[in-house]
């Protein structure tokens, strides 16, 4: 007989806290709901909210930390670090208007709590690994939950339209990124990202190379796994009918957590294979420049406000490759400021559009008219938002353009800059184009007075006195994201043939 | 006393914050309160005036404190002869502007808000020494503007607003790319990065950016100004924008394009600002004589008071590119004038416009035998606006002609005095087109079945009356203005001389 040793992974536990935090809140939200079926569901989010709360907490003690553990599959540093909190604030962010948002649209679920916590669970795992491997495995558990939630209005075809599109794409793209994943293991002998990064300089001292085709191939599958997530043009296609037919709060965590997951892990993927920039630098300068063009010029022609977002969603993701792009810790810290500032104008743009497709499913960009007679101060909210999202100062719209600006400019990547600039412009056209809706007089009929509740104007407060508050002083929130970005640093520059 | 200059650019903030907390049904007390804020800032500005030394080079009541340290960005105000008057001259109209604005009877407490908030924009905009604050300030001054002109502007408004944001926006974007280019160039030379203006002046003055890299940042720093200015063949948005604007709006919005130029496009390129000196005038050319003969076809007296404003923006560019001491001096009282004159203009016009609803040439007739007081001050604006000698309007035109006149380098198509004779015209199409609305608006019959209409209110009068002393004031008295600015001119143009006489032939220099 042959005894098996299995040598047991040191386990830091201390790494593993935020996660279990957020996991231990679903399913205790789960059994709750089970056993008092009566619990009344502000009490739930509440208790989302306090997991949450615990988990920024444990997240808190990680920073300037550098643990990996179970077997190097899990990784905190810095970098993870802060994604996890831009993840675990804009869940709690969604967290506090939905309750209000489900129960006047008859999808009053306890499902929804736990569900949305698994996501968040899945998000963070994909954020604070290097291994492939785990990145796979957290995806999954982020999709699995998003392709419910975004069918949880069952009643509505779009929202099951939204939920099937969204299942079969999804599906399709995370088959490309196992594929990819398969290939890069193939190259290398292994799917740990920070082993790929050495396996270069490695190679050219044991004056054996590694072999780049398997590793563009897979790559370049990988790129397109992760695009479909970041919902970058040409792999966009989903995106707006999804975003529409969801249900707005899922919309608005899509549009956030999502985003921040899937570049999250195209900066480290990219960041790996640093030697290859130049078969992916033109790839991605193409994504970048496409997405911003393509999002922001459909996004005009739009009469709906909710794909209108979406479209406009596209065009930020368009943005943020920027700072992939530009291959640098500037860049990388640019990208994690701007996932921060993006985080909050969406999730706020998308819950003051929940207050309005409350009565009936109408979204239209008419819908919006007259809100500064019917809701003054939702008109405000609205216009500090959209104001931020074509990035006038003194928002931190326009601090996150600057970041993403010099990160270019220091790359020598003038040409992507000037698009970046131009793109502005047409931004800045649709975004105020429906600030005038907001002021102009409604049609008579669609006069009904709005109800902000207590969760909704608690979320938007934070979105914008921090979208304010960011704009005069940037420098706490851009330090930590410098900060995070010299994970990547040694990665960047070392390896730069 | 060491801050005055944040004071006053914030006064207007603290009382937009005030009237915010006024409850909505207090109409008055929202105006009053407003009131007082922009009373007090002109007053700050008297004490600014009293304390400025006209004797010292450099600029004054300096504020630097780091903003934010990792772009060495400061907070970086201060205040050479020339700011002065603009951030006097701001106070004063914006103080008019709020007491005009009494008159606004809808969303009373949001238009307060925003008027106040214009203008602590443009004062910013006046006293900022850093390019980053600068900028902030400068795009700052279309939040409000737009929603001046969405919420309370004339038929057109939508358009007007959404055209006159994009169009200036996308301007000041490519200054924005420009300076941070530059800031980065100044990190790679220097290891820290600096948008202070004086630090960025030094440098490009060292040759620290290639020549042909600086005259893409130059074309880009004056993009954004000649499209705020606006320039031909760039003013397609002012006459939308400022036709529909309420009056206080055209009030305030003074011309910090020209000031721009001469603060920061020169000074920090004026190698580049040189090169295109030929170009430049010739522009200025083409706005002077193109807008006063598209003037001269309106049936609306505001859009031809904005195309008259146009032309006289010209003169200012014109002066300014001249590169003499004359043609600085004149630049900077054209500003200083067109400001009161054509700021006159837009008031009366807005008194005239509370009385009939109406800037239609053809709504009108016969004014004179109504409103005799009304018609005096307009006529004494009007002329002014002209550039009757005796006036200020005179002193600005003249001395921007003359510096063109004797200026040293070649224009575009010819020498510098062609483009002082063709511009000259712009002169005489101005006394076309303003006697001819004169004449059909105040002569004439009285327009068909209209009723008659009352002659000005005492507090109409006492709002008119600053900007009409003014007028005479600074055109019979014009060492007035120049005896603080002539040395902040010299100042500029022999820093400007030296850097274009060190540096060898454009596009030659390396880095």
């Amino acid at each position: 007989m042959e005894t098996i040793s299995f040598p047991v992974p040191e386990i830091q536990f201390s790494a593993l806290m935020p996660l279990l935090m957020v996991v231990g809140a679903a399913l205790l939200v789960l059994l709750v709901e089970l056993f008092f079926p009566r619990v009344p569901h502000t009490a739930l989010s509440g208790l989302g909210v306090l997991g949450l709360g615990a988990s920024a907490y444990f997240l808190m003690l990680l920073w300037r930390n550098d643990i990996a553990t179970f077997a190097d599959m899990l990784r905190s540093d810095n970098l993870s670090v802060m994604f996890s909190l831009i993840i675990v604030g804009a869940t709690a962010l969604t967290m506090l208007f939905s309750e209000d948002y489900l129960q006047a649209r008859g999808i009053r679920l306890g499902e929804f709590y736990p569900l949305l916590l698994f996501a968040t669970a899945g998000a963070l795992i994909m954020v604070s690994s290097t291994d492939l491997i785990v990145i796979f495995l957290g995806l999954e558990v982020l999709s699995l939950s998003l392709y419910v939630l975004c069918g949880l209005a069952r009643t509505e075809l779009r929202s099951e339209e939204s939920a099937l599109k969204y299942f079969l794409l999804g599906a399709f793209a995370s088959a490309f990124l196992l594929y990819g994943i398969a290939l890069v293991y193939g190259a290398v002998g292994n799917v740990d990202m920070t082993y790929i990064a050495s396996a270069w300089n490695n190679a050219q001292a044991s004056n054996n190379p590694v072999t780049p085709a398997l590793l563009i191939a897979g790559a370049a599958l990988m790129i397109v796994g992760l695009g479909f997530k970041a919902a970058l043009v040409p792999f966009h296609m989903w995106t707006p009918d999804v975003y529409q037919g969801a249900p707005t709060v899922v919309t608005a965590y899509m549009a956030a957590v999502s985003k921040v997951a899937a570049f999250a892990v195209l900066a480290r993927l990219i960041g790996s294979m640093m030697p290859l920039q130049e078969v992916w630098g033109p790839v991605l300068w193409w994504l970048s420049a496409l997405s911003m063009t393509i999002g922001n010029l459909v996004a005009m022609v739009q009469r709906d406000a909710k794909r209108m977002l979406a479209y406009s969603s596209i065009a930020h993701a368009g943005y943020l490759v920027i700072g992939i792009v530009s291959a640098n810790a500037a860049g990388v810290a640019a990208m994690v400021f701007y996932l921060v500032v993006y985080s909050l104008m969406t999730i706020g743009a998308f819950g003051v559009l929940s207050l309005m497709s409350r009565a009936g499913d109408n979204t239209s960009i008419s819908a919006l008219q007259g809100l500064w007679k019917r809701h003054p101060f939702l008109a405000i909210v609205m216009a500090v938002l959209l104001f931020s999202l074509a990035g006038v100062p003194p928002t931190a719209g326009f601090w996150g353009k600057w970041y993403l600006f010099l990160g270019a400019v220091q790359a020598n990547q003038i040409a992507l800059a000037v698009i970046l600039a131009v793109n502005s412009v047409i931004g800045a056209y649709y975004y105020l184009r429906l600030t005038l809706t907001l002021y102009a007089d409604a049609p008579g009929e669609e006069q009904l007075a709005l109800r902000a509740p207590a969760g909704m104007v608690a979320c938007l407060l934070i979105c914008v006195v921090g979208l304010i508050g960011l704009g005069l002083m940037p420098t706490p929130i851009a330090d930590w994201s410098r900060e995070a970005a010299q994970v990547m640093e040694s990665w960047l520059t070392a390896m730069k043939p | 006393m060491t801050n005055i200059l944040s004071w006053i650019i914030f006064m207007p903030l603290i009382g937009a914050a005030l009237v915010a907390l006024v409850p909505r049904n207090q109409l008055l007390t929202q105006r009053a309160v407003a009131l007082i804020a922009a009373l007090v800032t002109f007053a700050l500005t008297i004490v600014l005036y009293m304390a400025f030394d006209g004797q010292t080079t450099g600029y004054q009541f300096v504020e630097n404190t780091p903003w934010i340290r990792d772009f060495g960005i400061a907070y970086f105000l201060g205040i050479d002869g020339i700011s002065l008057w603009m951030v006097m001259l701001t106070a004063l109209v914006s103080l008019l502007a709020v007491g005009f604005s009494f008159t606004v009877q809808a969303r009373v407490k949001e238009f307060m808000i925003f008027t106040l908030l214009l203008e602590t924009a443009i004062l910013g905009v006046f006293c900022a020494l850093d390019l980053v604050l600068f900028y902030i300030f400068f795009e700052l001054t279309l939040v409000p503007m737009y929603f001046l002109i969405a919420i309370w502007g004339g038929h057109r408004r939508t358009n007007a607003a959404l055209k006159f944001f994009l169009y200036t926006f996308l301007g000041s974007i490519f200054m924005l790319l420009a300076m941070l280019y530059l800031g980065f160039a100044y990190y790679r030379e220097t290891g820290a990065m600096s948008f202070s203006l004086l630090e960025l002046q030094a440098f490009t003055a060292a040759g620290g950016v290639a020549s042909h890299i600086q005259h893409w940042l130059f074309v880009a720093f004056a993009l954004a100004f000649a499209i705020k200015l606006p320039l031909f063949p760039f003013h397609t948005w002012m006459p939308d924008a400022q036709g529909e604007a309420p009056i206080a709006a055209n009030l305030i919005f003074l011309k910090i394009g020209a000031y721009a130029f001469m603060r920061f496009a020169i000074p920090i390129f004026p190698e580049q600002a040189q090169a295109y000196a030929p170009l430049a005038m010739g522009l200025a050319a083409a706005s002077i004589i193109y807008a006063a003969i598209v003037a001269v076809v309106q049936t609306d007296i505001k859009r031809l008071v904005v195309y008259a404003s146009i032309s006289h923006a010209g003169f200012a560019i014109l002066g300014l590119f001249a590169f003499n001491t004359i043609g600085w001096t004149g630049s900077v009282m054209q500003q200083l004038s067109h400001g009161i004159s054509t700021g006159a203009l837009f008031l009366l016009l807005g008194m005239l416009y509370t009385r009939r609803n109406s800037f239609q040439v053809r709504d009108f007739g016969g004014l004179k035998r109504e409103m005799p007081i009304f018609t005096t001050l307009f006529f004494i604006a009007l002329l002014a606006s002209v550039g009757l000698p005796g006036t200020n309007g005179f002193i600005g035109e003249f001395l921007c002609l003359m510096g063109a006149y004797k200026t040293n380098h070649d224009g575009l198509f010819g020498t510098g005095p062609i483009y002082a004779i063709l511009s000259a015209t712009g002169v005489i199409l101005a006394a076309v087109y303003m006697l001819w609305m004169f004449q059909r608006v105040f002569y004439g019959p009285p327009a068909e079945e209209k009723p008659k209409l009352n002659d000005l209110r005492p507090w109409e009068i006492a709002l008119t009356l600053p900007l009409i002393i003014l007028i005479f004031v600074l055109g019979l008295q014009p060492s007035l203005v120049t005896q603080k600015t002539e040395i902040a001119v010299d100042a500029m143009l022999q820093n400007s001389a030296r850097v274009a006489q060190q540096s060898p032939a454009t596009g030659t220099v390396e880095e």
